[in-house]
């Protein structure tokens, strides 16, 4: 599955999602601390979720477990919510030379020139084709539910959450946080899902 | 998924399915609708469920659609998985997968949202072959081909799953144009991407749109810092 590619928000400059990990028998010896050290470095640049399914997410589990759990086997993801943070983490990754790999999901063209920037040589890529076929869904709620790569998100929570913003009973952020504690990844962007759940509001 | 007796009524499960297979009963139990259920586990989670009433059944159907509804390995018995995908762009600067000058494009079926039977996918699968394509029905699925004996669960409910396909990409408007016709015949859906090395992007991108297929901006990108560590 591709977990964090069919993003599906009308505001793609503020969703990137950094990814960093090691693979086994190649780069594992020694990549926990690695990868604490790159989280605790670009905490400063106030990336609004990061975690994995086995260390927990922001919107789930308290940061100074999810460092505590954070081992050679992680899987780092953190998003940021603007482009300027994701490059900075990115100039910090490659600063750091940790010999894991890393990828970025974001606007290709603005990557691709982030790298190009950087001196980064890209390996690979993925590029999103969309979808076909008729889903069914309102542009909002397809939004915030392509934000859980892992399909955990319900449509349900979904619709009571933006008749709770649309009432004035609750923030669109933290309703977006409500939506969002069901990701056990750390992809879930709640500063996007803010956004489509506020456009209720508006 | 079944509820055990610890279940108060509270109803704080009922909107966080995500297919709205969790009902009252009568005597104001939650209750599952096995049909529905897709086994993507989301009820177990202890912060939805304060009395962590929900259950796996373990029974041979239950099993079956968990090997699609779990997309976390976390969540999955690796037993229940025949085959895994063989590319992953998030780590190919150290294992190489993806092939030099092919692109891999992934179908990833009702997608979001989810919810479709494996007849479905079977469905798509032979019309896909019939237009000469060769999908491979991969990541996390059992290969019911291979054993007859699960024919019965066919028309079960199964969360998602996807098709691989290796391919020029010359060849990507038109499997593009394929499956829109096959999905849209089953009125299923289907999510789309293309993965390939980056000596193929501008390549790549000049077929899309010389072929009119829908791109969006946005993609995954390994930046190739990774490496081999002794």
């Amino acid at each position: 599955m591709t977990h964090a590619v069919h993003r599906r928000i009308p505001e793609i400059e503020s969703d990137y999602v950094l990814m960093m990990r090691s693979s086994k028998g190649i780069n594992r010896a020694g990549a926990g601390a690695k990868l604490l050290e790159f989280l605790e470095r670009i905490e400063p640049l106030g990336p609004v979720n990061f975690g994995n399914p086995a260390d927990g997410t922001l919107l789930r589990t308290e940061r100074d477990a999810i460092k505590k759990n954070i081992n050679d086997g992680s899987n780092l993801h953190i998003v940021f919510k603007d482009s300027e943070s994701a490059r900075k983490a990115v100039e910090i990754a490659r600063d750091m030379d940790t010999g894991l790999s890393v990828s970025l999901t974001g606007p290709l063209d603005r990557i691709r020139g982030m790298a190009a920037e950087m001196g980064l040589r890209i390996d690979s890529f993925q590029i999103d084709l969309g979808t076909i076929g008729n889903t069914h869904l309102d542009s909002a709620t397809e939004g915030i539910l392509s934000l859980c790569g892992h399909m955990r998100v319900s449509e349900n929570l979904i619709k009571e959450m933006r008749e709770k913003v649309k009432a004035g009973e609750v923030e669109p952020e933290t309703a977006a946080r409500e939506i969002g504690k069901v990701c056990l990844c750390g992809c879930f962007n709640p500063h996007a899902a803010g956004k489509l759940l506020n456009g209720d509001v508006k | 998924m079944k509820v055990n007796d610890t279940c108060t009524g509270c109803e704080a499960c009922l909107p966080y399915c995500p297919q709205g297979a969790i009902h009252m009963t009568e005597e104001a139990q939650a209750a599952v609708d096995r049909e529905l259920c897709v086994e993507c586990g989301v009820c177990i989670d202890p912060d939805i469920c304060p009395v962590a009433a929900f259950e796996e059944d373990q029974d041979e159907t239950a099993k079956f659609k968990r090997s699609f509804g779990r997309l976390l390995s976390k969540h999955l018995d690796r037993r229940d998985v025949v085959k895994d995908s063989p590319y992953d762009v998030k780590t190919n600067d150290v294992t190489a997968k993806i092939p030099k000058n092919k692109v891999v494009m992934r179908l990833e079926l009702n997608r979001p949202g989810g919810g479709l039977t494996f007849r479905d996918v079977q469905q798509m699968g032979a019309e896909m072959q019939q237009q000469g394509w060769n999908p491979d029905i991969s990541s996390r699925t059992l290969n019911i081909d291979e054993d007859r004996s699960m024919g019965h669960l066919l028309d079960q409910r199964i969360l998602t799953c996807h098709f691989e396909v290796e391919l020029d990409p010359e060849q990507v408007p038109d499997i593009v144009r394929d499956a829109t016709r096959i999905v849209t015949e089953h009125h299923l859906w289907v999510s789309i991407n293309v993965a390939g090395l980056a000596e193929t992007i501008d390549r790549t991108q000049n077929v899309l749109k010389a072929g009119g297929v829908t791109m969006e901006p946005v993609a995954k990108v390994n930046l190739g810092l990774g490496r081999r560590l002794s």
